[in-house]
């Protein structure tokens, strides 16, 4: 027993020391790096929807405007070709691709290129970057990616057999260089487009830099050294009781059942607008009672929840040692 | 006693809140109903007289495009007018209150469906050009029989089954979310549709949104206007046929308890094949029948069926009143709603796959005891012993902390909470991808509508395709704003699921297509190489598309608020 033994001084023993590894290229990191650079603390999944989600917002930007250049460019005389994606909306999708190939000449087609494709990009990234801030340049290359997997996709499965001319189509299949031809156009896209977009965001930069820029927050806390708590407690739901089984297992299940319970009926309350609440980065505002009811703290300033809550705990802390100081006495 | 009083109490405003008694059926005898009935006959008399009218007066006159678009637009009131005074005569509060929440997503939902299965149709029709012109290529003389045959099938039997499955894909897709209503004080969820009838209520007013957008599209196509308006416009022909899907989509719903698997899906199929057999005996006519006379006296005979129908479902929708269950608040066969039990079955069949809870079951060095009342217990949200505070622990300092906290206030290192490990707050992968396809194809849609509204002259002769193609300016216009709006975020969502199903559809169509052209064209090596290429590209694009609409027809349980 170690009661019997303390008498006996037994010194710590040193923990054994971590092999030190050697140094390796972590490229999964430097790509992630790369790509990501403002994935910060957010969760991997709840940034991906994010990142899906402001792609789309930045591509359809772009698209419009490309479109609405390549309509000023080719089309302002004649708008029989562009009206006929009225009615079938999937030509949109590939429509910003096909405006650089519609002359012969260089100069139009560097034209072309500047125009519908660096410009748009360049517009898209400056207003998402007003937007969004620093994490509008994560956009950037994931975005142009996917241009390039959208033209080579729509030129190799659909350019190619989506015509009933099929004579000179089929001659220019049968030339195996066709698909390098698409890839390099593709490849030429990609580049174009995340550079306009990178440009666009230093010029997003420089316009929240002069218009958007925050004069540094002039909040004091003095009000807050010694709050009153204004939190109250109200019950928002009652709760099913989950079938109680006698294994661990079964126990968990019915944890876990009790968790998707409450965030479901959270969602149809009006408390999911906290947002430390929802983020889960405030602990302390909803818990279950013993008589299955679902509480709430209320307050009308959320902002503040999180000091309040903090100071609350902190608060139950000292609560909680006092009551193990008293036990300790009572064992006396 | 106090207590057992104030249960029977509260029992009894459920009651009266939930299960309908006499007192709906007394509704039909009142002065209300009498006069919502005579305003309804009223309409049907104008709407009869008005076309007759245009036949004999309006036909010489130069106002006859505007008095045909008026008749159109009276013809699609007429439908919805009738089906809505139905149901609110004899509506239970539950069913009122959730049409009332989704009132303006069902008309965007209607204009949308409407527009993107014309534009199905208008895939199939550049396919059907193809398969007549393909003998030509091959150097065969036309063959006209051969032309027409391909132009039947097509007809008759493909674009009725496609244009059935576009125009009940709403309700497909309203059909597995939930609506946060009050009744009578209560604050209840319930879903967006709680009742048989209320499948009914949605197919006819689908059905007339794509009634109305055919007719104009066909008006401003159409050589005869007289025709359309006095053979087509006056019966409720895709009304009827959307609500014998929906009869049977609705009747699948309320006994969802006690079919399984294969059933729902073979009752599905039977309803659809059904509609799509009586919206095919239609346009048989139109290519079989030769004979004008014949032709004439079979729609008049298909349109007086179609009368007995919407009649039969407009009785169902007075006199069927639902008992919806006092837990879930949705209409089921089965008398006890094991909401709880089933739920919880499913739960921990799910969970005992998953991987991640999986992890944490056979590690069992995590599993702790709970501070408050000394039960090993899981430590995840509640402690289910003593229904205490959320706990965990940190794994630097030992410190008990609550579960949805990420950094240990103690120590201040970072921790994954549960909630964190077991889900996220953010939607699944394909509503964020459908929302972002949407948003895509919206901004694009818009600005070329605006550019073929300004040379509207030249490419838009007629009135019936100009105020069509507005009506889905302006519904693509409200679902693009919609986005911005925090509180109509679920609507939106459903609108971008609705969207983006519909092109998954056209996307399917547009691989068969391709596919068979491929397989006509090709002649050499290279070319089945290179089209092999493609086609796999094509063919994960249909799998996807298959795949994101069986996940959708699986419900996405997102709730309106």
């Amino acid at each position: 027993m170690d009661h019997d033994n303390r008498d006996t001084y037994l010194p710590p023993e040193p923990k054994p020391d971590r092999e030190v590894k050697k140094f390796k290229l972590d490229f999964k990191f430097l790509i992630s790096k790369f790509l990501f650079p403002h994935l910060r603390s957010r969760g991997k999944r709840e940034y991906a929807g994010l990142l899906i989600i402001r792609i789309s917002t930045y591509l359809a930007i772009s698209y419009s405007f490309s479109i609405f250049f390549g309509v000023v460019l080719y089309y302002l005389n004649d708008l029989s070709l562009i009206a006929g994606s009225v009615w079938n909306p999937e030509e949109i999708l590939y429509l910003p691709f096909l405006f650089p190939f519609m002359t012969d000449e260089a100069e139009a087609l560097v034209t072309s290129y500047i125009l519908t494709v660096f410009v748009p990009f360049l517009i898209a990234a400056a207003i998402c970057t007003i937007i969004w801030k620093d994490e509008a340049r994560d956009l950037v290359l994931m975005s142009s990616f996917v241009t390039f997997a959208i033209f080579v996709i729509l030129h190799l499965s659909q350019i190619i057999f989506f015509t009933t001319l099929t004579a000179n189509i089929i001659s220019a299949i049968s030339n195996m260089w066709y698909i390098g031809f698409v890839f390099i156009f593709a490849f030429s896209f990609m580049i174009v487009s995340a550079i306009g977009g990178s440009v666009g965001i230093r010029v997003g930069k420089l316009i929240t830099n002069i218009y958007f820029s925050r004069k540094g927050s002039k909040i004091t806390y003095s009000h807050l050294l010694n709050p009153e708590m204004p939190l109250s407690v109200r019950t928002i739901f009652d709760l099913d009781e989950p079938p109680k089984g006698s294994s661990r297992q079964q126990q968990a299940i019915s944890m876990v059942y009790l968790h998707t319970r409450v965030v479901k009926l959270l969602k149809s309350s009006q408390k999911k607008h906290c947002i430390y609440f929802t983020e889960g980065k405030c602990a302390y505002l909803g818990y279950v009672t013993a008589v299955h009811k679902y509480q709430i703290c209320v307050t009308d300033y959320w902002p503040l929840c999180k000091i309040y809550a903090f100071l609350s705990q902190s608060k139950l802390i000292l609560n909680e040692s006092l009551v193990g100081e008293k036990n300790g006495d009572k064992t006396k | 006693m106090t207590q057992s009083i104030d249960v029977s109490q509260s029992e009894d405003s459920i009651n009266s809140v939930l299960v309908p008694n006499r007192h709906l059926y007394n509704r039909i005898r009142n002065i209300s109903t009498l006069a919502k009935i005579v305003f309804l006959g009223l309409l049907y008399a104008f709407f009869f007289f008005i076309s007759y009218l245009l036949r004999v007066y309006f036909i010489y006159s130069r106002y006859f495009p505007i008095v045909s678009i008026f008749v159109i637009f009276t013809g699609f009131s007429v439908w919805v007018t009738s089906a809505f005074i139905m149901f609110s005569v004899t509506g239970t509060a539950v069913e009122k209150s959730t049409v009332k929440k989704i009132f303006t997503l069902l008309i965007i939902l209607g204009v949308l469906t409407a527009y993107l299965a014309i534009v199905i149709e208008n895939k199939f029709l550049s396919l059907v050009n193809v398969l007549v012109e393909t003998p030509m290529f091959f150097g065969v003389a036309t063959n006209l029989t051969l032309a027409e045959l391909i132009n039947v099938i097509f007809y008759v039997y493909l674009v009725p089954v496609l244009e059935e499955i576009a125009k009940i894909f709403p309700i497909l897709i309203l059909m597995g979310n939930f609506a946060k209503i009050s009744v009578k004080d209560k604050n209840l969820v319930t879903s967006l549709t709680p009742s048989h009838r209320s499948f009914i209520l949605f197919g006819a007013f689908f059905g007339a949104w794509f009634d109305l957008f055919e007719q104009l599209l066909s008006f401003s196509v159409t050589s005869d206007p007289v025709f359309l308006i006095s053979n087509r416009t006056i019966y409720p022909l895709h009304c009827v046929t959307t609500m014998i899907t929906a009869f049977g989509v609705g009747w699948i719903f309320v006994h969802r308890k006690n079919l399984n698997k294969v059933l729902k899906i073979l009752l599905f199929i039977a309803s659809l094949s059904l509609a799509s057999v009586f919206h095919g005996l239609w346009n048989s006519n139109f290519w079989i029948v030769d004979d004008p006379a014949v032709r004439l006296n079979n729609i008049k005979i298909l349109g007086y069926v179609s009368y007995g129908l919407f009649a039969f479902f407009m009785l169902w929708i007075l006199f069927k009143v639902p008992k919806l269950c006092s837990k879930c608040y949705t209409e089921h066969a089965t008398v006890d709603c094991t909401l709880p039990e089933t739920n919880y079955r499913k739960l921990s069949f799910k969970f005992q796959r998953s991987k991640v809870i999986k992890e944490i079951y056979d590690e069992s060095a995590e599993l702790m005891r709970c501070p408050e009342c000394q039960v090993v217990l899981y430590n995840g949200e509640f402690c289910l012993n003593c229904w205490s505070f959320p706990k965990l622990q940190c794994e630097n300092c030992n410190q008990v902390i609550p579960a949805f906290s990420r950094n240990c206030w103690a120590c201040g290192t970072e921790v994954t909470s549960l909630t964190e490990k077991m889900s996220s707050s953010s939607p699944p992968l394909y509503v964020n991808a459908a929302v972002g396809i949407t948003r895509i194809l919206g901004f694009g849609l818009i600005v070329i509508f605006i550019f073929v509204f300004v040379e509207a002259s030249s490419t838009l002769d007629f009135l019936g395709q100009a105020i069509f193609i507005l009506g889905v300016l302006i519904s693509i216009g409200t679902a693009i704003y919609w986005y911005r709006m925090k509180e109509n975020r679920v609507k939106s969502i459903l609108i971008s699921l609705n969207i983006s199903a519909i092109l998954a559809l056209i996307v399917i169509v547009m691989v068969v297509y391709l596919i068979l052209i491929a397989s006509i064209y090709i002649s050499s090596i290279t070319q089945v190489f290179l089209s092999a290429l493609a086609l796999v590209f094509l063919l994960v694009a249909a799998v996807a598309c298959i795949l994101f609409l069986v996940k959708i027809i699986g419900g996405t349980k997102l709730i309106v608020t």
